[in-house]
C-alpha cells in the first residue's frame, strides 16, 4: 500500500524531468513551462450531449443523458496529468489514501456542470488507455468533499475506453461538478470492495418529544458520486424513539431518548445500503436526566414589630444547584423528580437545603406537583399541590393571564424535637391546620370563607380564640377569648380591606422583558426573558395578617428561569407569641397598624447550564420559544427547563409558611402569660 | 395578676459572702460593733460582711442550728494570683495559656503550709469540722452555732432589714489567738440574697407538655450550634462542670432526652463536694465526712428539714439539662455540696437548702479536681453584698470569690455566669434593700459574681424562633418589650470591680467592669423547656427563662468550641500544662471579635433594641416573697444600641462562627 499523495509526488517528477528535456535546447531563454492540463467546455441543454477534451495521450469525455441536466448550461472538461488536479481541490478535499497495492493513476478529471445540478447520472470515460496486463483493473476514483478517494467505480476498457459503467452497486451515482476523479490502474487481486454509501437522515434533530417530524434522506457526505436518485425507507431502532413511517414522518415519543434513524435505499439493483443517522428526542418538561444548573443570588428577611423595635434584616447569599434526576410517564403527563441543594450563607451562619420536587409536565402546561425539602437544622417539609394550584407556565407562552391556581394544598412539617404541622388548604384558600407537640397533644386553627376562624389552643395552653367575619360598616371583628376559664370579648376594627377572601392568585405573560437590574445573567444566556409574574395574597382572619407574594420569573428559551424574584410582604395584626408585653393576644387597635411587619426577598440568577443530550439547548430554543397566536390547546408541548422555577418558588413559600405559621409558634410552647392580659 | 401566674423562684442562701442590706438608716450598729480593727477584743482584721449591718435591726438571738462558713487563710501571694490570671489570658504574654494545677496555685499563691495549718488546729480547737483543697484558697468550717460562737467570741443576732431577716455575729467577730485570716463568709448572712437566675413558668397542672418552653433543637438551630455539629464539633471529650444549686433527679435528663429525641447520649453526673486537702475532720458538733453524699431526691412538694426531705432544684435541672443538649457529647460534671446536718435553726429564715448555700465549696472543689473545662453559673448577689466589697463597703481585691475565679482562669476553665434577672437594678430584685450602695429601690446595680474579670458575665435576650428554629420577629433585649418592667436581663456597670484589661471597644464605659459581656436566650416568654421532678408523680416539662438559661447556653457553646481546639493541633500547640486545649477566660476572645469589625459581623448579632428596666417594687420591712407592690411605672433601665451596651454586651454569639473565630477553623 502506498500513499496516493506521495505516489503523486513522485509522478510529478518524472513529468517535470520529460518538460525539462523538452525544453532543453533554448539556450538562455526561460524554460518552458509544460502544460499540465487542458480543457475543453461544452454547452449542453436538457436534450443531453458529450463534452470532451484531448490532452497527451488521453481523451477524456463526459456523456450528458437527456433530462440530467434542467437548463442549457455550459460543461467544462479538464483533464491533468496525474499529480496536477487542482491545487484548491487537493487542499480542501483531498486526504491520504490508500487506493490498494499497485495502483497507478492514469489521469486526473475535473467536471464544471456551469451550476447546474445534475439529476441524472453523468458518466466519464478515457480514451487512449492501453490494455493492461493480465490481472490489472482499470477503476475510477472520486475524491470526495470528505473521504478522498472513497468511492471506487469499476471500469469498462473496450477499445482503448475505459469507460465508468454503470452495473455495479453505484447504479446511479453520477459524476458531479467540481470533484476531481482519476483513472487507475491496479492489481485485480488488490481492488477493494467499495464503500458503503452514506445515507443521511434530515429532519428536526433533536426532535420534540410527541412531535411529528417529517424526514428526508441524501447523501450528504460529498463523496465522488452523489447518488441522485435514491429511493429511501425511513426505520428506528430504539423503540424509546416513537414511531416513523417508511416514508420518514415520525412520531417522537414522550421521554428522553436516543438512537437511531436507519434509512435504506430501497432502489431497485442498488443492493439496499443502509445508513443510520443519530436521533435524539426532547421530552418537553423540565429537564433531562444529566441536566445540570446552578444559580445564585441574594435572600433577606426583615421583621418589625411596628410599635416597639427597629427592622432586624438578616441577609445572605443563596447558591442552588439543580440536578433533574428521572422522570416518568404517566395519563400524557410527564413527572419529573429533581434532587436540588440550596446554600443560604447568611453573615451569622449558612444553613443547606435539600429538597426533591416533583414537577409534571402536560401537554401545554408544567406545573409544581409536590416538594419535600429537609434543611441542615433537620426540619423536614412536604408540600403537596392540590388539583388546580402548582400551575408554574402555560405552554407555548402567550402574552396575556393565564391560570390562575387555585390555593389547594397540604402542607406537613416535622421538627426536631417532636413537633409537627399538619396544613390543609382548600382550593379557596381556607384551611384546617394541627400542631402537634412531643407529647401528642394538638392544636388547631382553622380558617373560615368568611375571613371567620377559629385558634384553639386549649390542648397546648388553654387558650381559645374564635375570630369573627368582618361585617358592618364600618367593617369591625368580634373576638372573644377563653384563658383558663376567664373570657374577654373585644370588637376591634377590621383590618382587612373590604371583600377579602382567603386566597386569590393572578398570574401573568407579560412577554419579553430584559432582566431586571438585580439578576446578572451572564451573557451567554441573553439579556431578556419571557416575564412571568405571579401574585397571591392571602389575608388570613384566623392569625390575622394579610400577605402579598410575588414572584416573577424571565424564562430564556434554551435554559429555562434566567431570573427569579420573589418579595413577599406580610402585615401582621394580631400577635399570639406574647412579644407584647406578654399579651396571649396583640392586635391592632386602629385597623390600619399591624403589630409585625415581615419582608422577604430573593433573587436567583442562572449562572451555568447543563444539558448533556445532544444539542439540547438550540433544540429547546427552536421548539420550546415559539411564540404562536395558535390557541394554547392547539399548540404542542413547549415548555422546557421550568424545575429550577419550580425549586425556587417552592422553597420560597417554605419559607412564607414558616413565616406564617410562626404567628402561633410561640403559644405552642410558652404561654407564659399574664392572665389579666388576655387581650 | 400578673403575679397569679407568674412566679419568681424563692431563694435562699448562699455561700457567696455577703453583706445585709440595712434598715433604711433608722437603726445602728450594737454597742459592741466598731469598726474593723479597734473592737474591745482582738480586732477582727478580716472582711466578714460587716457593712450590711450598718442600718440593720437586731431582732433577737439567731437560732441557726448547725452552722457552715468559708474561711479565707491569708493567700501567700493573692494578686499574684490575679496577675497570673491577667498574663495566662492575654496573647502575646510569656504566660499565655500555660496553664497550673491546683497543687501548682497552691505552692504558688495559696496559704501558707503554717497558717493554713494554723487555722485549722484553731477550728478544731473549738470542736468545729474543718477541710480544705488543694489550691489552700479557702477552709469549710462546720460545727453547731455554738461551737461557732466561741470561736468568733460573739453571738449571732436575727437583724430585720429591707432583704428580708437576716443573722450576724451581735458583736464584733474576733479569734482568741492570731490567726493569718483574711476573709469569712456567711458569719454575715440573708436567704434572699443570693438569686438563681431563673424565671419559672409554672406548670399550672401535671398535664405534660403544658406550657413547656422550647426544646434544645430550635435554640440549636437559631444560634448554629447545628453548624458546630456539622463541622464535627459535639463537646467530644469536654466537661462542662455546673455549680449546683439544689439537687437534680437523674432520670429528668434521661426523661428530657427521650421526650424531645434530642439523640444525646452524653451523661451528666453528680460531684459531690469533698474537702480533702486536708480531709475534712469530723469536729464533735459533725459537719459531713468526706464523701458527704447528699439524701436522695424528694418529690418537690416535700417540706420540712434534711435528709428527710430534699426537693430537686429546678435551677440546677435548667443547668444541666441546657449544657447537656447544647453539647451533646460533653460531660457534664454537676458539683453538688452537702452538709448533713446543715439546719439553720427552726426558723425558716435561713434554711435548709442544699447547694445555693455552698457553691464556694463547690467551686473550690472544680479548682481541686481541675476536671472541668467550662463551668457554667446561675446565681448571683447583689455586689454590695459580695465578698467584692470590704468591711467599710470598698472594693475588696482580694475576696475568696475574686481569687477563686482567677485560680480557674490560672488553670485555663473559662466560666459563664448570669447576669442577673432584675434588669438594671439587678442587685435589688425581687428583694429591694436600701443597704449601703443602694440608696433608693431604683438605684441600678449589678450582680456577682457575674462582675467578676475572670469571669463571661452572660445577660439575656428575647428570641422569639418557631420549632424550626427560625426567627419569627427581632431579637431583642430582654425587657421591657415582652415583660413590661417585670423582669429583664441584668445589665449595668459596677460600683466596685476594676474594668478588666480585655473588656474594651466601643460603647465601653467608664472604669469599672461593664456587664453583661454577651447573651443569649433568656426572656421566659421566648423560654426553653426543663424537665422537672418526673421521677415523680408530680413531674413535669416546664417552661423558663433567666439569665440562669442562656449561661448554660453560652458555656455549652464555648464547650464546643474548646472541643474544636482540641481537635486542631495548632490550638494545642499554643497551651501547655495538662490541659493545652483550654483557652481560660473566653471573655478576652469575645471582645477580640467585638473589636475586629468584620469579624464581629459574622460572629455576633447586636441586639439594638429592648430596655432592661423593671418596676419599682416597695417591699415593707421584713417582708418576704416576690414583690407584692409592683408599681405601673418602670424604672430607667439601660437601652440596647449599636455595638456593646449595658443590656446585652456585645450581643448574641452564632456557634459555628465563634469556633472559626476563636480557633480558626
Amino acid at each position: 500500500m502506498w500513499a496516493l499523495t506521495d505516489r503523486r509526488a513522485a509522478i510529478f517528477a518524472v513529468l517535470t524531468l520529460f518538460a525539462a528535456g523538452c525544453g532543453g535546447g533554448s539556450s538562455g531563454a526561460h524554460p518552458r513551462v509544460p502544460a499540465t492540463s487542458a480543457t475543453s467546455t461544452q454547452s449542453i441543454g436538457v436534450g443531453g450531449g458529450t463534452a470532451s477534451v484531448n490532452f497527451g495521450i488521453y481523451t477524456a469525455t463526459v456523456t450528458v443523458p437527456a433530462g440530467a441536466l434542467p437548463n442549457t448550461t455550459t460543461v467544462s472538461i479538464t483533464l491533468y496529468s496525474t499529480g496536477h488536479g487542482p491545487q484548491v481541490l487537493q487542499s480542501t478535499q483531498r486526504k491520504t489514501l490508500a487506493l490498494g497495492t499497485g495502483a497507478t493513476e492514469l489521469a486526473e478529471i475535473v467536471l464544471d456542470t456551469g451550476g447546474e445540478a445534475p439529476v441524472l447520472p453523468l458518466k466519464l470515460s478515457l480514451i487512449g488507455v492501453a490494455t493492461p496486463a493480465s490481472g490489472i483493473s482499470i477503476r475510477l476514483a472520486g475524491y470526495g468533499a470528505t473521504h478522498g478517494f472513497t468511492d471506487v467505480d469499476t471500469v469498462t476498457l473496450t477499445a482503448n475506453t475505459a469507460a465508468e459503467d454503470d452495473s455495479n452497486l453505484y447504479p446511479g451515482a453520477s459524476a458531479a461538478s467540481h470533484t476531481l476523479y482519476g483513472f487507475y490502474e491496479i492489481p485485480s487481486a488488490n481492488v477493494q470492495a467499495p464503500p458503503t454509501p452514506v445515507i443521511t437522515a434530515v429532519g428536526t434533530n433533536p426532535a420534540p418529544a410527541g412531535a411529528n417530524t417529517q424526514f428526508t434522506a441524501s447523501e450528504t457526505n460529498g463523496n465522488g458520486f452523489p447518488y441522485l436518485t435514491g429511493t429511501y425507507s425511513f426505520a428506528l431502532d430504539t423503540a424509546a424513539l416513537g414511531t416513523i413511517t417508511s416514508g420518514g414522518l415520525l412520531t417522537a415519543g414522550t421521554l428522553d431518548a436516543t438512537g437511531n434513524i436507519i434509512v435504506t435505499d430501497t432502489t431497485a439493483g442498488r443492493g439496499s445500503p443502509s445508513s443510520s443517522t443519530p436521533l435524539s428526542i426532547t421530552s418537553a418538561r423540565p429537564g433531562a436526566t444529566g441536566d445540570a444548573f446552578t444559580f445564585t443570588g441574594t435572600i433577606s428577611a426583615t421583621d418589625q414589630l411596628t410599635t416597639v423595635t427597629q427592622p432586624q434584616t438578616s441577609a445572605g447569599t443563596v447558591a442552588l444547584t439543580v440536578t433533574p434526576m428521572s422522570q416518568a410517564m404517566s395519563g400524557g403527563t410527564t413527572a419529573v423528580t429533581t434532587p436540588s441543594t440550596e446554600i443560604d450563607t447568611y453573615s451569622l451562619q449558612t444553613i443547606t437545603t435539600n429538597t426533591t420536587t416533583v414537577t409534571n409536565y402536560g401537554a401545554t402546561t408544567v406545573a409544581l406537583a409536590s416538594t419535600n425539602a429537609t434543611d441542615s437544622n433537620q426540619v423536614n417539609y412536604v408540600t403537596t399541590y392540590g388539583s388546580g394550584n402548582g400551575l408554574l407556565d402555560v405552554l407555548p407562552e402567550i402574552t396575556g393571564a393565564f391560570g390562575p391556581n387555585n390555593a389547594a394544598l397540604t402542607y406537613v412539617e416535622t421538627d426536631p424535637g417532636n413537633y409537627a404541622t399538619n396544613k390543609t388548604v382548600n382550593p379557596d384558600g381556607t384551611y384546617v391546620e394541627n400542631d402537634t407537640d412531643p407529647f401528642g397533644d394538638t392544636q388547631t386553627i382553622t380558617l373560615n370563607a368568611d375571613e371567620s376562624g377559629v385558634y384553639n389552643g386549649v390542648p397546648f395552653a388553654t387558650a381559645l380564640f374564635n375570630f369573627g367575619a368582618p361585617t358592618g360598616s364600618p367593617a369591625t371583628i368580634f373576638i372573644s377569648a377563653v384563658y383558663r376559664g376567664q373570657t374577654e370579648t373585644v370588637t376591634i376594627p377590621s383590618w382587612m380591606p373590604a371583600g377579602a377572601v382567603p386566597s386569590v392568585e393572578t398570574d401573568v405573560d407579560n412577554g419579553s422583558k430584559p432582566f431586571p437590574g438585580g439578576c446578572s445573567v451572564p451573557a451567554k444566556y441573553g439579556t431578556s426573558g419571557n416575564q412571568i409574574v405571579q401574585t397571591i395574597t392571602r389575608t388570613d382572619g384566623a392569625l390575622g395578617s394579610i400577605e402579598t407574594e410575588t414572584v416573577t420569573t424571565y424564562v430564556t428559551p434554551a435554559n429555562g428561569p434566567a431570573c427569579t424574584v420573589m418579595t413577599d410582604h406580610t402585615a401582621s395584626y394580631y400577635d399570639f407569641a406574647g412579644l407584647n408585653l406578654e399579651n396571649l393576644l396583640t392586635f391592632t387597635q386602629d385597623g390600619v397598624t399591624p403589630v409585625e411587619t415581615t419582608d422577604l426577598a430573593e433573587t436567583l440568577t442562572l449562572t451555568s447550564a447543563t444539558t448533556p443530550v445532544g444539542t439540547l439547548s438550540s433544540a429547546r430554543q427552536t421548539a420550546t420559544r415559539t411564540r404562536s397566536s395558535a390557541p394554547q390547546a392547539a399548540a404542542g408541548p413547549r415548555a422546557l427547563l421550568m424545575a429550577p422555577l419550580a425549586i425556587a418558588k417552592s422553597r420560597f413559600e417554605r419559607l412564607v409558611r414558616d413565616h406564617m405559621k410562626a404567628r402561633d409558634a410561640i403559644l405552642q410552647r410558652h404561654a407564659a402569660f399574664h392572665g389579666a392580659h388576655l387581650l | 395578676m400578673r403575679l397569679s401566674v407568674r412566679v419568681l423562684s424563692s431563694i435562699a442562701a448562699a455561700a457567696l459572702l455577703g453583706g445585709c442590706g440595712g434598715g433604711g438608716g433608722s437603726h445602728t450598729l450594737p454597742a459592741a460593733y466598731a469598726p474593723s480593727g479597734t473592737a474591745n477584743a482582738p480586732a477582727a482584721a478580716f472582711r466578714y460582711g460587716r457593712q450590711v449591718l450598718v442600718n440593720a435591726t437586731p431582732a433577737g438571738p439567731a437560732q441557726l442550728g448547725t452552722m457552715k462558713i468559708d474561711v479565707q487563710v491569708q493567700p501567700a501571694n493573692a494578686m499574684g494570683l490575679k496577675a497570673y490570671a491577667q498574663s495566662v489570658g492575654t496573647p502575646g504574654s510569656g504566660l499565655y495559656r500555660h496553664f497550673l494545677t491546683a497543687a501548682e496555685i497552691g505552692q504558688r499563691f495559696g496559704a501558707t503550709d503554717a497558717n493554713y495549718n494554723a487555722a485549722i488546729a484553731y477550728f478544731q480547737s473549738y470542736g468545729l469540722s474543718v477541710g480544705g483543697w488543694t489550691q489552700k484558697l479557702m477552709l469549710r468550717v462546720v460545727g453547731p452555732q455554738a461551737n461557732m460562737e466561741k470561736a468568733f467570741g460573739t453571738t449571732f443576732e436575727r437583724y430585720i432589714t429591707h432583704t428580708g431577716p437576716i443573722y450576724g455575729p451581735s458583736s464584733m467577730p474576733h479569734f482568741s489567738r492570731s490567726l493569718a485570716i483574711t476573709s469569712v463568709s456567711h458569719l454575715v448572712y440573708g436567704k434572699s440574697w443570693v438569686k438563681r437566675n431563673s424565671v419559672k413558668v409554672p406548670p399550672h397542672g401535671v398535664t405534660p407538655g403544658f406550657e413547656y418552653g422550647d426544646p434544645p433543637q430550635p435554640l440549636q438551630a437559631a444560634f448554629d450550634y447545628n453548624g458546630a455539629y456539622a463541622a464535627g464539633y459535639t463537646g467530644q471529650n469536654i466537661n462542662i462542670g455546673i455549680i449546683g444549686t439544689g439537687p437534680i433527679e437523674a432520670a429528668d435528663y434521661q426523661n428530657y432526652v427521650a421526650a424531645f429525641s434530642t439523640g444525646a447520649t452524653n451523661t451528666v453526673t453528680q460531684v459531690n463536694v469533698a474537702p480533702g486537702t486536708p480531709a475534712l475532720v469530723q469536729g464533735p458538733g459533725g459537719g459531713g465526712s468526706p464523701a458527704a453524699t447528699p439524701p436522695p431526691t424528694t418529690i418537690s412538694t416535700c417540706s420540712g428539714p434534711l435528709p428527710s426531705c430534699n426537693p430537686e432544684d429546678f435551677e440546677a435541672q435548667i443547668d444541666t439539662q441546657q449544657t447537656a443538649a447544647l453539647a451533646p457529647s460533653a460531660s457534664v460534671l454537676f458539683y453538688l455540696a452537702y452538709v448533713p446536718n446543715e439546719y439553720y435553726g427552726t426558723s425558716t429564715d435561713y434554711g435548709p437548702e442544699i447547694g445555693i448555700s455552698e457553691t464556694d465549696d463547690e467551686v473550690q472543689q472544680v479548682i481541686q479536681d481541675n476536671n472541668a473545662d467550662v463551668v457554667s453559673i446561675s446565681y448571683g448577689i447583689a455586689e454590695e453584698y459580695s465578698d467584692y466589697v470590704d468591711n467599710n463597703g470598698a472594693y475588696f481585691p482580694m475576696g475568696t470569690e475574686e481569687l477563686q475565679f482567677a485560680a480557674l482562669q490560672s488553670e485555663g476553665i473559662a466560666v459563664f455566669v448570669s447576669s442577673g434577672d432584675a434588669g438594671a437594678q439587678g442587685c435589688a430584685r425581687p428583694y429591694y434593700g436600701l443597704g449601703p450602695g443602694v440608696a433608693s429601690p431604683d438605684q441600678p446595680c449589678v450582680s456577682a459574681p457575674a462582675i467578676d474579670p475572670n469571669v463571661v458575665s452572660v445577660g439575656g435576650i428575647t428570641a422569639p424562633v418557631d420549632a424550626a428554629g427560625h426567627a419569627i420577629a427581632p431579637f431583642t433585649t430582654w425587657g421591657v418589650q415582652t415583660e413590661g418592667g417585670y423582669g429583664a436581663t441584668g445589665g449595668g456597670l459596677s460600683t466596685v470591680v476594676p474594668l478588666p484589661s480585655w473588656q474594651h471597644g466601643p460603647g465601653i464605659t467608664g472604669a469599672f467592669r461593664n456587664q453583661p459581656d454577651m447573651s443569649l436566650d433568656a426572656d421566659p416568654v421566648t423560654g426553653v423547656s426543663v424537665a422537672f421532678d418526673t421521677a415523680f408523680p408530680d413531674g413535669y416539662f416546664g417552661g423558663s427563662g433567666g439569665t440562669s438559661v442562656a449561661a448554660p447556653e453560652a458555656a455549652a457553646m464555648w464547650a464546643l468550641v474548646l472541643d474544636a481546639c482540641k481537635k486542631t493541633a495548632a490550638c494545642v500547640a499554643k497551651g501547655s500544662g495538662p490541659h493545652p486545649y483550654r483557652l481560660g477566660n473566653a471573655g478576652p476572645y469575645m471582645y477580640t471579635i467585638y473589636n475586629n469589625a468584620a469579624m464581629y459581623a459574622s460572629t455576633f448579632l447586636d441586639i439594638v433594641d429592648g430596655n432592661n428596666g423593671v418596676t419599682p417594687c416597695l417591699v415593707n420591712p421584713g417582708q418576704v416573697g416576690n414583690c407584692p407592690n409592683p408599681q405601673p411605672t418602670v424604672n430607667p433601665g439601660f437601652n440596647a444600641g449599636v455595638g456593646y451596651d449595658l443590656t446585652t454586651g456585645i450581643g448574641v454569639p452564632f456557634a459555628r462562627h465563634l469556633i472559626k473565630a476563636v480557633v480558626g477553623v
